[in-house]
Formats: C-alpha cells, sequence, structure tokens
C-alpha cells in the first residue's frame, strides 16, 4: 500500500473532517459482531439439517396430481375438516408410474411432518432425503440426506427412537439424526428383506433356502421365509422362526406381497398368493404357525392387498378389488377379515377402471396404489387410491377415504384431494 | 473437487447443490452465493477501499437483512434466489469484517460518489455474472466457481484471523479517552 494511500486517513484535511459524518470504532466493533453472528447462523442453519398424528386428529398423505405432473402431500385434519398441500415435487422422467415418489410419516412430537422423497432430475444429482417440515408450529423446514442412497423407491420410514429415525434400505437400513443431521447405514448380510416396525424394534421377513432332504436332484432347495428381529445398534439379526414352503404346498409364499405384525402382540399375519384364492398365514413367533385364514366374501372373488391388524387382534383388514358393475371397472373395497375364520366383508369406498380384477397387472399394483393405514387409537382407517392418475378414478373417487370404524355399518367420509393453493408460495417445494 | 466437498462439508449441508455440465458444485446453492460473493465482495472492498460512512453501513446492513425472510423460508423462492441472497449477504458481510482491518491499516480511500456508484455496479454485475453462469455455465464453470467459493471461504477466516489479531489494537482505541474519530 503507497504511502499516499495512507496519508487522507492519518492527516485528514480540515474540510473533510468537518463535512464527514463520525464514525466512532465502536461501530465498527458492533458490526464486527453483527457479521459474525450473522455467519455463524448462516452455518448453522445450512448445515443443520397416509400416516396418523399420533394424537389421530390428522392425516397426513401423499397422492399423485396427474394433471399438474406432482406428487403432492396433504393434510387433512380431522376436528376442521380443512386440507392443505404442504409439499409437491413435480414429477421427473424417472419416476415410476406405479408407485408413489414419495412416502409420509409423523416426527413423534406430532408437530412435524416427514416425507421421504428423491431429489434432483438427474441420475448425476439424484439421491435420497428426508424432510420434516413444521405442520403446528412455525419452525423451519429441514432437508436431511440419507446416507448412500440413490433414491428412495421402496424406502419406508421404520420408527422412531429418540431423535433418530430408522428406514429401511436396499441392503441394510439408513438411519438420520433429526436432531444433529447425521446420517448412516447398515448392511445387512444376504439383504434385510421386508422390514416392519414392531413394538418399538425393527422386525424382519426375508428370503431363506435349505436342501431338500432326498430329493432326486442333489442341490434341489426348498424356499422359505425368515422371521426376526434387527439389532440397530449392531445391525445383527435375531432370527425368531422360519416357514418352509413344504408346509404350504397350496401357496407360493415366495410372492407374499403383504405382511403385517400385530401390534403389541405376538402374533404375525402373512399374505400368500394361492392358485384358487388368497390366503392368510398366521404364525406366533414362539409357536410358528398358528393359523390360517381364506378370505371369504361371499360369491364374489377379491384379490387383497395391504393387510392390517385391528386394535384388539381380532380382525384383519385389507384393500380389495373386485369385479366392478360396468364393464371393464373395478371396486377398491375395504375387507374386514375376522381372525376366527368366518366369513368377511367388503364395504365399497370407490371404482375405478381396470381390465379385471384376477389379471396380474391388476393386483400387482395393489399394495402400492391402494394402501391403508389405521388411526393409533384404532377407530378409523385411512384409505387413498394415491397413485392412481385422472385416467383410472374419477374426479370424485380421487381422494382420501376415512373410514369410521365404530359404526356399523362403516361410515365413509370422503375428503377430495385439494385443489392447488392460488398462492405458489404456500407448500414446501423441492427444485428440480 | 472430493477435497472441496469434504471441506465445505463442514461449512455446509450440501444439499440443494447446483449441477453444471454434470458436475455437481461441493456446496448448496446459497452458499455458493455465499464463497463465491466473498471473493467478488473482497476483490472489490480491496479496490475501491470506500471510508465508512452511514449510507455504506445501512446499504451492507441491509444486504445481510435481505438474508433474514429468505434464509428462515418466511418466503418461497428457488434456486437462484437462494444464490443472489447469500451473495448480498456476502457483500454486507466482508464489508463488515473489513471494517476494522482497513482501518487499523489506514487503508481506506476518500468515499467520493463516482467510487461508490463503480463500486456497487460493479458489484451488481458481478453477481449477474455470477448467476448467470450458474444458469448456463458448464463443468469448466463448475470448476471456476468452485475454487473462488474456496477462495472465499478462505478469504473469510483470514478476515475473521485479521479481525482477533486487530481486536486489541481497536479495544485499546476504544478505551483511549480521547479515542480518535474515525472516517
Amino acid at each position: 500500500m503507497s504511502r499516499s494511500d495512507r496519508s487522507p486517513s492519518r492527516q485528514p484535511a480540515p474540510d473533510a473532517q468537518a463535512h464527514t459524518p463520525v464514525s466512532p470504532r465502536w461501530v465498527h466493533v458492533a458490526l464486527l459482531a453483527i457479521a459474525l453472528i450473522g455467519w455463524m447462523t448462516f452455518i448453522l442453519a445450512c448445515v443443520e439439517g397416509p400416516a396418523w398424528s399420533p394424537d389421530s386428529s390428522r392425516v397426513l398423505f401423499g397422492y399423485y396430481d396427474s394433471g399438474a405432473h406432482r406428487y403432492k402431500v396433504a393434510l387433512y385434519d380431522l376436528s376442521k375438516h380443512k386440507t392443505r398441500i404442504i409439499f409437491e415435487r413435480l414429477t421427473t422422467e424417472d419416476d415410476d408410474d406405479d408407485n408413489l415418489g414419495l412416502s409420509t410419516a409423523w416426527q413423534n412430537d406430532g408437530d412435524r411432518a416427514l416425507i421421504l422423497t428423491t431429489e434432483g432430475s438427474s441420475e448425476s444429482n439424484k439421491h435420497c432425503v428426508l424432510l420434516s417440515l413444521p405442520v403446528t408450529s412455525k419452525g423451519i423446514p429441514r432437508t436431511y440426506d440419507l446416507a448412500n442412497a440413490k433414491d428412495c423407491w421402496f424406502r419406508q420410514m421404520l420408527l422412531q427412537q429418540g431423535d433418530k429415525i430408522y428406514l429401511s434400505g436396499d441392503d441394510g437400513f439408513n438411519w438420520v439424526n433429526l436432531a444433529t443431521g447425521e446420517s448412516g447405514s447398515s448392511e445387512i448380510k444376504g439383504g434385510p428383506g421386508f422390514l416392519h416396525e414392531r413394538n418399538g424394534h425393527v422386525a424382519y421377513i426375508r428370503a431363506a433356502s435349505r436342501p431338500i432332504a432326498g430329493a432326486k436332484e442333489k442341490d434341489a432347495e426348498e424356499d422359505g421365509l425368515e422371521f426376526g428381529q434387527i439389532d440397530l445398534t449392531g445391525s445383527a439379526l435375531k432370527p425368531a422362526f422360519t416357514i418352509w414352503q413344504t408346509q404350504f404346498s397350496d401357496i407360493k409364499i415366495g410372492d407374499s406381497i403383504s405382511t403385517a405384525w400385530e401390534p403389541g402382540g405376538p402374533r404375525v399375519a402373512l399374505l400368500g398368493i394361492g392358485e384358487k384364492s388368497d390366503r392368510i398365514l398366521i404364525f406366533d413367533e414362539n409357536k410358528g404357525p398358528i393359523g390360517a385364514i381364506t378370505p371369504q366374501f361371499g360369491a364374489q372373488p377379491a384379490r387383497i392387498a395391504n393387510i392390517i391388524w385391528s386394535r384388539d387382534g381380532q380382525t384383519l383388514y385389507a384393500a380389495a378389488i373386485t369385479a366392478g358393475a360396468k364393464e371393464k371397472t373395478c371396486d377398491f373395497s375395504l375387507a374386514e377379515i375376522p381372525v376366527s375364520g368366518a366369513p368377511g366383508r367388503l364395504t365399497k369406498i370407490a371404482s375405478f377402471t381396470c381390465k379385471d380384477p384376477s389379471d396380474n397387472d391388476t393386483s400387482g399394483k395393489l399394495d402400492m396404489i391402494l394402501p391403508l393405514a389405521l388411526s393409533p387409537d384404532g377407530n378409523w382407517i385411512a384409505a387413498t387410491p394415491s397413485n392412481c392418475g385422472a385416467e383410472s378414478f374419477a374426479p370424485t373417487d380421487r381422494a382420501l377415504f376415512l373410514i369410521d370404524l365404530r359404526h356399523q355399518p362403516y361410515r365413509i367420509t370422503r375428503v377430495p384431494f385439494p385443489a392447488a393453493p392460488k398462492s405458489s408460495s404456500s407448500p414446501a417445494r423441492i427444485a428440480q | 473437487m472430493n477435497l472441496l466437498r469434504i471441506l465445505f462439508s463442514f461449512v455446509c449441508g450440501q444439499q440443494h447443490c447446483w449441477v453444471l455440465g454434470g458436475q455437481q458444485l461441493p456446496l448448496c446453492q446459497r452458499c455458493t452465493g455465499l464463497y463465491v460473493g466473498t471473493t467478488i465482495a473482497l476483490a472489490l472492498i480491496l479496490l475501491f477501499r470506500p471510508r465508512p460512512a452511514a449510507s455504506l453501513y445501512w446499504l451492507h446492513g441491509l444486504f445481510m437483512l435481505f438474508m433474514l425472510p429468505f434464509g428462515f423460508h418466511f418466503v418461497s423462492h428457488g434456486a437462484l434466489m437462494r444464490t443472489f441472497t447469500g451473495a448480498l449477504f456476502a457483500i454486507g458481510l466482508v464489508y463488515y469484517l473489513a471494517l476494522n482491518p482497513l482501518t487499523v491499516l489506514h487503508a481506506w480511500k476518500p468515499a467520493t460518489r463516482s467510487a461508490i456508484l463503480y463500486y456497487l455496479a460493479l458489484t451488481i454485475n458481478f453477481v449477474a455474472i455470477l448467476l448467470w453462469s450458474l444458469r448456463h455455465g458448464g463443468s469448466a464453470a463448475a470448476i471456476v466457481l468452485s475454487c473462488l467459493a474456496f477462495i472465499g471461504l478462505v478469504a473469510l477466516t483470514l478476515l475473521t484471523a485479521a479481525n482477533l489479531i486487530f481486536l486489541p489494537v481497536t479495544l485499546r482505541a476504544l478505551r483511549a479517552p480521547s479515542a480518535p474519530a474515525l472516517r
């Protein structure tokens, strides 16, 4: 720095001194403090990071708005009868038409919605993120990157323990610390199979095989399913029992499309695809197989999926499709299946266009497009054809359906998918 | 780029990153504005060294305040706005951090109206070039911007260090019974 540069500051001209506003050093110190606090806040803010609310008063549900080419998540408040969109993202060419590109859950405090969705539009920048959006408080949205997760397909939020949330992954499970933003993944040797939350733990069901004793072919093996629990601290498996194909000759257990653990109980229900009809196998984790149910709904053949237990453990509910009254239509119903084996009952929810209910293409998608969720108090079931576009369901049938289980016959409340807000600033968005 | 990714992971969540020509920047969109903006702002401040005045305090404070509604998501905004608000924040931040060191070094130049106008015009131009390159740039732009962001991070660290080094001088001047008026 040249001397001539310095001199004006050291020896200001009397005129300039008289007319320039005085700037005491404490202003600079104060501004320095503001700047440092601002920068630190900036860094800290940057590094932070259909589901029933814990009190059964609100439902989060995701759906595909085919007209707008967006996946959306809406929140319905049962007491106020109001719905609002809290999140949306544009679909991309990579998104699968048959699978909703996001899943939802509530944070344990009931104040925040958790949304698992894929961010980015190209292979190079695509990755799975967990969003935490405030829905009752005035907090700020948070985004958590999932470790080693290229996309979110078939990932589900399993359970939250303290600040940690566990999610199913490709080769094991992922976890995210909602307080610190840390994330990680644990690999499970041989694959995790299907993971479920079960009484505050993570249960798994995965494929198994063993040689067939006395078989003609030397390498002949039979398929089976291993049930157990995962130790989340060390990712070790604690097998409970294994079932084998030879035990259940009438169904192909490897093709099971739905399983459900009894809330608070030792039983697990497994829906098996049979040649003539579907069967639900009931197992006790301590005793092994304890029963089998062939769902009967009168003369009407039905395909079912997404089984869930009632709170008292006496009934299984499932999404069902049957042939509709008109040609090339199907009915989407709630199936009520008594565990005792008594005849079940169907409660029609909506109609949609389909070739044939027994058609593999239709039944294969059942578990993906017609999810059910039981409210924590056991009084309601939320059902929605979430992934179907306007081409399958009539506009009036594209909705969230709330089935009140306290009344016979069941009362169904239809909550239409909300219209897009006039102000585009309302829902949270992911930039693609 | 991997080294930069590790380095920036200490100060940035690295989510919502720009991808230019298939090359993902090692920092988020807002931090891109902050750290590249820091390099721009520091270069311009060292070039013009506009003597502190009330109008400049307010102007740079306003740049920083602009971050509040966007940073806390009170206003919905997109990727370019994230970077823009980050860059504005950087201009205010660098100016405030430069106040004490440049005062102690007696390095200010007279803040003439034309000098301030040049300073502001160049600032706006460089921020516009930054936003344009993010929109239309390729992998080369990604490398250049990553390097500028790295320089910005180092510059902010050095400016903070300089403030700590000069703090005793500043405090001594504050305690002095006849603290000299600054301009």
